[in-house]
Parts: C-alpha cells; structure tokens; sequence
C-alpha cells in the first residue's frame, strides 16, 4: 500500500480545475444545453478528483479493503465508471430517440396518404415505442 | 385462399430507387385481382420511383431514408391501421414474381402458418444467388435452427406473407437492421408458426444489392448475435 500525502500546490490544482470545470457545466445548464441530472454525473469528474485530495484518508482505507496497491487507480476506476455510466445512457438515449424518429417518419408517410388519396389512417392512434 | 372474401391482402413493396422496376412490380401485383391492394413504400428515394408508383396505387413516402426495416415497418403499421388480416411482403426490384403469392397463400391455409416465405432453396430453380451468399443464408439457416428447432432453408427471403397475429407482433417491433432473418427470430420466440414454400426468384431487374463486400461479414456478425439475443430475451 503506497500512503500518499497531497500538498496545498495539488489541493489547488485539482481545486481549480473543478472550479473551472464546473463552472463550464454550469455556463451550459443555463443556456439548457444539458440536463440537470447530466451535469450531477457529469460534475463527478471534477468532485471525485477533489475528495481525493481534499480527503484521502477514506480513499486509502477503500483502496487497502479492495486489495489496490496505489490509491491513484481507484480514483481511475471511479472516474471511468462514470464515463462509461454517462456513455451507456447517451446510447440508450440516442436509441430511443432513433426509435421515435423512424416512428414520425412512418406517421408522416401516412398522414401525407391520407391527405393526397383520402385513404383512411385513424389518427387518433398513437405510436408506442417499445424500450 | 384463407377468408377470400372478406380480407383483402395487402401486398407491401418496399422501394428505394426502383424506377426502372416499381411500375412492372405494382402492376403484376394488381393483375392478380382486387383481393390484393398493393402499398409502395418509397423509402426516399432520389429518383423517380414515388411519382411512377403513386400513380398505380397507394403510396406511402418517407422523407429520408430508413431501410428496408423501416420501410416495412411503415407498412404493417399501414396494415394494422386499416385493418388487414394478411399482408405480403415483395422486394420492389422485381426479384419476386408476385402470381406465386397464391403459394404462400394455399400454404398458409393447409399449414395454419403464420408467416410463410417463398423459398428459392427448397427445390432450387430459378435465381440462386451467388455461393457466398447461400453459404451466409446457410449459416443464418442453421443457426436459427439450432436456437428454435425448427428448419428453414431461406431465412433472407424478402418474399413473405403474414397473418394478422405475425402483423400485430411484428408492426411496432420489426427490425431495422437485417430484418429478415431477425424477425423470423422474434416470431419464433413468441411460438408462432413459420413455414416455407418453393418459389422462383429472378435476378433484380435493376439497382444493386446493399449487401457486398466487408458489409457481408459486418451483416453475419450482426444477424447471428440478434438470433441469438432474440432467443434470450423475454416473451
């Protein structure tokens, strides 16, 4: 187990790229660019980074229960773990919304049917999009 | 023919950029009789296969290319709106003779099928393909034989014709990618019943073929894993 202390200088690296990071999260939820909840996962990339710092002991007892030798490497782990969090709801996302999209396409085509020939399509219907 | 006389069959003919064919291809379909309404679905195309098709009978036309799952699609929902118990499937490049539906349609009624396809490997006549493709359908073949238990010789047959509990199963579920072999898989799931019948197949009048190349290792790779997701996932 490597012990690490880290020093004001890194406290205040780390601190500054979180703040500045966050502030950018914060410039792009303001003009509704992400969601709320996108910029709570997304601000996990700079608050884990900062606990690590700010507080290390708790992360050097979790690294030694886990069985990692260097602290460094659970924070790695941990911050991947939100990457690849936010990317698989990004595809369920992008899924969904390619689902939907071919679904209206479809509707459309019916409706300029029913308008150019008067064939019948009962627009009362609506379309479910199977998850 | 099952319920001759009170449910007509809608013949789906998926299109994109079929100009040369989708005329000869409606026709042949209206020739067989007023039981078959044939519906065109131009899947965007550039050309001018919306405005030869909208004039011989219902068109739908999509705004931006969906392939041919998508255009489908459109098509059992169009099915399923109006009302139809039977629905047909045959590629617009004229590669299906449509008179040969009244095969699949005597098969569905001997059999109780759900789905027939027109086969072109069961007797093997007319347009075989070429050998690397027959071994890829042979592939598919087997492996949804291996996940089912049940034989089919033609899983990418395009020529098809289904019952309205298959329209119902499929229309908000029909697969975009590779959907021929795929929705074979989700029928099967559901304990629906699937037969084949011999049919000839032409080769295509015009246009080529999506499939070539490395896309044909890309389509096997994909096929199999959906076959075998399908036969996982929950009824």
């Amino acid at each position: 187990m490597i012990e690490q202390d880290y020093s004001l200088h890194i406290l205040i690296a780390v601190g500054s790229f979180a703040i500045i990071y966050l502030w950018f999260l914060c410039y792009q939820i303001m003009r509704e660019r992400i969601e709320l909840y996108d910029f709570i996962v997304l601000s996990a990339v700079a608050a884990l980074p900062v606990s690590f710092v700010a507080v290390p002991e708790p992360f050097q007892k979790l690294s030694l229960a886990l069985g990692i030798g260097i602290p460094f490497i659970l924070l790695y782990g941990m911050l991947f773990a939100v990457a690849y969090y936010f990317l698989i709801r990004l595809a369920m996302l992008v899924h969904q919304q390619r689902k939907m999209m071919r679904a209206v396409i479809q509707e459309v085509s019916m409706i300029g049917l029913s308008v150019n020939s008067g064939v019948c399509v009962k627009s009362s219907d609506t379309v479910k999009i199977d998850n | 023919m099952p319920e001759q006389t009170t449910s007509p069959i809608l013949v789906i003919i998926p299109c994109f950029n079929e100009s040369g064919s989708i005329a000869a291809v409606v026709n042949s379909v209206l020739a067989l009789g007023s039981w078959f309404h044939p519906l065109v679905v131009d899947d965007g195309s550039t050309d001018n296969s919306y405005n030869i098709a909208s004039t011989l009978c219902p068109t739908l036309r999509l705004c931006c290319n969906l392939g041919i799952g998508g255009a489908v699609q459109a098509g059992l929902r169009y099915a399923l709106r109006n009302g139809y118990r039977y629905a047909a499937q045959i590629d617009g490049d004229g590669q299906h003779s449509a008179t040969e539906l009244s095969r699949l349609l005597q098969e569905m009624r001997d059999n109780g099928a759900d789905l027939v396809v027109g086969s072109r490997y069961v007797q093997r006549s007319g347009f075989q393909s070429t050998a690397l493709r027959r071994m890829g359908g042979q592939i598919i073949a087997k492996t949804i034989g291996l996940a089912f238990g049940v034989k089919v010789t033609d899983p990418t047959s395009g020529f098809r014709l289904m019952n309205h509990a298959a329209i119902e199963l499929l229309a908000p579920q029909y697969p975009y990618d590779f959907p021929e072999p795929v929705s074979l898989a989700i029928l099967l799931r559901y304990n629906l019943k699937i037969t084949e019948v011999a049919v000839e197949m032409l080769e295509r009048r015009h246009g080529r073929s999506s499939i070539h190349g490395l896309k044909s290792l890309a389509y096997m790779v994909r096929v199999l894993s959906f076959i075998v997701i399908a036969r996982l996932r929950r009824q």
